[in-house]
């Protein structure tokens, strides 16, 4: 018997998500590891299979999260090379803003055994449906919170800025479950060089049960420092500027149809081979 | 248990469901535990997750804001010894 291993993802509300492929992995598999951000909605996975083994037991607060990820996709690759076929099952989609899922295929396929990945319902999914925003309007750029404050990042104010795991800004040493004040107040200072500080952001939260109600909270940037920013929160900020034309290449465009038209009015013969 | 996982499973996924008096109706029709139906008619899900006694401690984060080094360079050893034994 070889091992094997599938990553799913459940979505992000109980029981209205989760896809026929996705559920039909679980149910079919030999061990599953569940990873979700809800008890309940670990005790509705857990209903789905005998066998099923919540990874949250490896997170400590005070531990390094980079170990923590290391050590679940560690149990996962356990199984696998123990010849099982296993499914390990994560809240919304299982490789948007999540590592374990990505790093524990890689390593399953570096040791060749067959391993991918199927797709599940994300945050940002919901959170185009239930704030009406279409990422292609003007475009939409998305990072980790702490990793957009760590390192020197392009903002494009006419496009929408979604920074995840807003709860967790600025923890350097990955050890923390939450972050105060005085870390938000950087976060802050970095987005007012591109935003007014009364530009209204959204602080989003997507129903994870079905008796859940969305938050689809509008603040002022500046209010972001007091506001109430939990570990699934998502922070949106809407663009503050206008998309401006590229005056350059708009001019070469038009040139290059100006051609065209002359082209058809005079037209050459190829040769074509 | 059980039936109150597939009570919130079924209001997930039924679309007629999303209609207050029909889940009322639906509720009223199974036997729920009294605290469990006050938890779910007043759409408090703290108290359903304590009366279900579910994991309290849950973190969300999948996702480190930087990849650990030790973790890459386990990575190259891999992808060296991958080639060795296919080399
Ligand atoms: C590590 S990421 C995991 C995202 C997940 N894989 C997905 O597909 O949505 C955790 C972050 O996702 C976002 N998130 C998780 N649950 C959410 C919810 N219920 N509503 C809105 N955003 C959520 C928050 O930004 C949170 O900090």
């Amino acid at each position: 018997m070889s091992g094997s291993l599938v990553c799913v993802g459940t979505g992000m509300t109980l029981g209205a998500h989760i896809s026929p492929i996705c559920r039909s992995y679980i149910e079919h598999a030999d061990v599953v590891f569940s990873l979700m951000s809800n008890g309940v909605v670990e005790r509705w996975v857990e209903e789905m299979h005998s066998d099923v083994r919540s990874l949250q037991p490896y997170y400590c607060e005070g531990k390094n999260r980079n170990n923590t990820y290391n050590e679940m996709v560690a149990a996962i690759l356990t199984e696998v090379r123990a010849g099982k076929k296993v499914i390990a099952a994560f809240y919304g989609h299982p490789g948007v803003f999540a590592c374990v899922a990505h790093r524990a295929i890689a390593k399953a396929q570096s040791e060749d055994f067959p391993a991918h990945m199927e797709p599940g319902i994300s945050a940002e999914d919901c959170l185009f449906a239930d704030l009406n925003i279409d990422p292609g309007k003007t475009g939409c750029l998305h990072f980790e919170t702490s990793q957009f404050m760590f390192f020197q990042r392009r903002i494009d104010p006419a496009a929408h800025l979604i920074l995840w795991q807003v709860g967790l800004a600025g923890d350097k040493s990955l050890t923390k479950f939450s972050t105060g004040k005085a870390y938000k107040q950087v976060l802050v200072d970095l987005l007012s060089e591109t935003y007014p500080l009364d530009h209204q952001v959204i602080l989003y939260q997507a129903k994870v049960l079905p008796i859940d109600t969305m938050r689809a909270e509008k603040i002022t940037l500046a209010e972001l420092i007091t506001a109430d920013i939990y570990q699934h929160t998502t922070l949106v900020i809407p663009p503050s500027e206008k998309m401006q034309p590229n005056q350059n290449i708009v001019e070469r465009l038009a040139k290059l149809d100006k051609q065209l038209t002359t082209d058809k009015i005079q037209p050459k013969l190829f040769l074509v081979e | 248990m059980t039936q109150i996982i597939e009570l919130l499973e079924k209001m997930g996924q039924d679309a007629s469901l999303q209609n207050e008096s029909k889940l009322a109706t639906l509720i009223e029709s199974i036997e729920l535990p009294e605290n469990i139906e006050r938890a779910i008619l007043t759409n408090d899900s703290e108290e359903l997750a304590q009366d279900l006694n579910t994991r309290p401690n849950i973190f969300c984060g999948v996702f480190p804001a930087e990849d650990d080094e030790p973790t890459e360079g386990d990575d190259e050893k891999e992808s060296e010894i991958k080639f060795l034994k296919h080399g």
